[in-house]
């Protein structure tokens, strides 16, 4: 899985939220380093509906605009948590390994 | 409307019409409400990643589909698998020199003789012996220099078939096509970056032993050919195996399929279908499709046709065999795309249903909270 798709299905956790809601969202769970663009974050929501990890939650017409809002299945919810845990084991081994490098003196 | 909204919409002008069916109205809510007060023109960022974006799914899902990340074990075991059917197939070619050779000495010619080899020896056959180095490199874990290797290999058969071309005007059979093809899948493969020692952790020492083993089987067949004399033909894709030579191509394949077989799901249908232009281009000359060895001017076992009587028809079948494996490689991504998207919604639905079941409705009626 790739950042973008990570970060989405991040933002969607605790509630649907809209595409530009989606952006505020990763922007600030990214600490400001990761700010999609619209045609990037279209084509993740595309592609993690397409494989149902997301489904359409709700749509609203505000100030004659269309608002779509998405949230996380269950099938993306599981796909999330195994991401995760994938990437806390790479983390800790490197942290490990590191904690050793500074024991060992190695370390600037 | 706004002119920057009129320019946000050519920009989304630029997506397919189903991908503008859906989400158009909404993407130009999220680009207005990003906008910044006195805003006139879209910002370059946004332009450059809506244009460039457009187009990628204008491309089509297959080609975004290539950079799936399940390519690369799929890659790894078939740069393998490539590497070990190159160097027999240069086996074939050395083991000719080694045995026919002995074979063309003139009457009377003294002990010690030979015939000595020729610049193709040296230049075109010799070579293909070094498909070694990308084999241990790939087994050990060097992507780099296998790839390299590998690259340089296939790049000089293409320097020296321009050779000959060029000095004699000669075609050569379109069987070398198959090994080109061969080829030119295999240093892609090798290309594409993997897990470090990709290969050994997929595979294991076992069963790259068993490849290697079916590539050492399907290069002793051309020796028992040759060492048999004369043999009952048993034509196989237009390959003439010998009662001895055939049930050790058998075993061999037999040994490579077991290797594929036993691989996870989404790595063996990538490999297949890495497999599938070389196995196809294969059969479409082996089996006489589309009437290649009857009415074409390029036959399998003529190689000497001059540039000048190929006119537009024997152009016309090179660009067709040309074609075969690019069309066969578009299909079989496609193919490994729609049978995965099948696999992806019964998981999908059981998931509904194991949701449904840990869940039910409520005997009043109301959907549980």
């Amino acid at each position: 899985m790739r950042e973008p798709a990570f970060l989405v299905l991040t933002a969607l956790v605790d509630e649907p939220r809209h595409g530009y809601a989606v952006i505020q969202e990763v922007q600030r769970i990214s600490d400001g380093q990761v700010r999609l663009q619209a045609g990037t974050l279209y084509g993740v929501l595309e592609r993690l509906r397409n494989e149902g990890l997301i489904e359409v939650d709700r749509e609203e017409v505000v100030q004659s605009r269309l608002r779509r809002y998405y949230r996380i299945t269950a099938l993306g919810a599981t796909r999330l948590a195994r991401e995760t845990e994938r990437l806390r084991k790479r983390a800790d081994l490197a942290a490990s390994r590191l904690r050793k490098l500074a024991l060992g003196g190695g370390a600037a | 409307m706004n002119p920057l909204e009129h320019r946000y919409r050519i920009l989304l002008a630029l997506y397919p019409a189903d991908h503008r069916a859906i989400y158009q109205e909404e993407m130009i809510g999220v680009l207005m409400e990003g906008t910044s007060p006195g805003q006139r023109y879209p910002r370059p960022r946004e332009a450059v990643n809506l244009v460039s974006a457009a187009l990628w799914r204008r491309l089509g899902g297959t080609a975004g589909y290539l950079t799936d990340p399940r390519w690369a074990p799929a890659a790894a075991v078939f740069g393998l698998l490539g590497s070990l059917l190159m160097l027999v197939a240069g086996s074939y070619s050395i083991l000719e020199y080694a045995f026919l050779n002995q074979w063309m000495i003139p009457e009377g010619a003294g002990p010690g003789y030979h015939p000595g080899y020729g610049a193709e020896f040296w230049y075109a056959v010799l070579p293909v012996a070094a498909w070694v180095v990308p084999i241990v490199a790939t087994v050990v874990g060097w992507r780099l220099l296998a790839a390299t290797v590998a690259l340089g290999l296939v790049a000089w058969d293409g320097v020296w078939f321009a050779w000959v071309v060029g000095k004699s005007a000669a075609i050569t059979p379109p069987y070398s096509l198959v090994w080109l093809t061969l080829g030119i899948t295999t240093v892609a493969a090798l290309w594409v970056p993997t897990a470090r020692q990709s290969v050994r952790r997929q595979l294991g020492w076992r069963r790259i032993g068993l490849l290697v083993g079916a590539a050492g089987l399907l290069a002793a067949t051309s020796y028992l050919e040759y060492l048999q004399g004369n043999y009952k033909v048993i034509p196989v894709a237009g390959i003439r195996f010998s009662a001895w030579s055939l049930p050790l191509a058998v075993v061999a394949v037999g040994f490579i399929g077991y290797v594929v077989f036993r691989l996870e799901a989404g790595t063996r249908r990538r490999v297949l279908a890495l497999v599938a232009p070389t196995l196809v281009l294969l059969i479409v000359i082996g089996y006489d499709v589309f009437g290649i060895n009857q009415g074409w001017r390029l036959q399998p076992s003529i190689a000497d046709i001059s540039g000048e009587d190929m006119g537009v028809r024997g152009w016309g079948e090179v660009v067709t065999l040309l074609a075969v494996p690019l069309v066969t490689f578009a299909i079989a991504v496609v193919a490994v795309r729609q049978r995965e998207h099948t696999l992806r919604l019964v998981e999908l639905g059981r998931e509904r249903e194991r949701k449904a079941a840990a869940d039910p409705p409520r005997e009043d009626g109301v959907p549980p909270s």
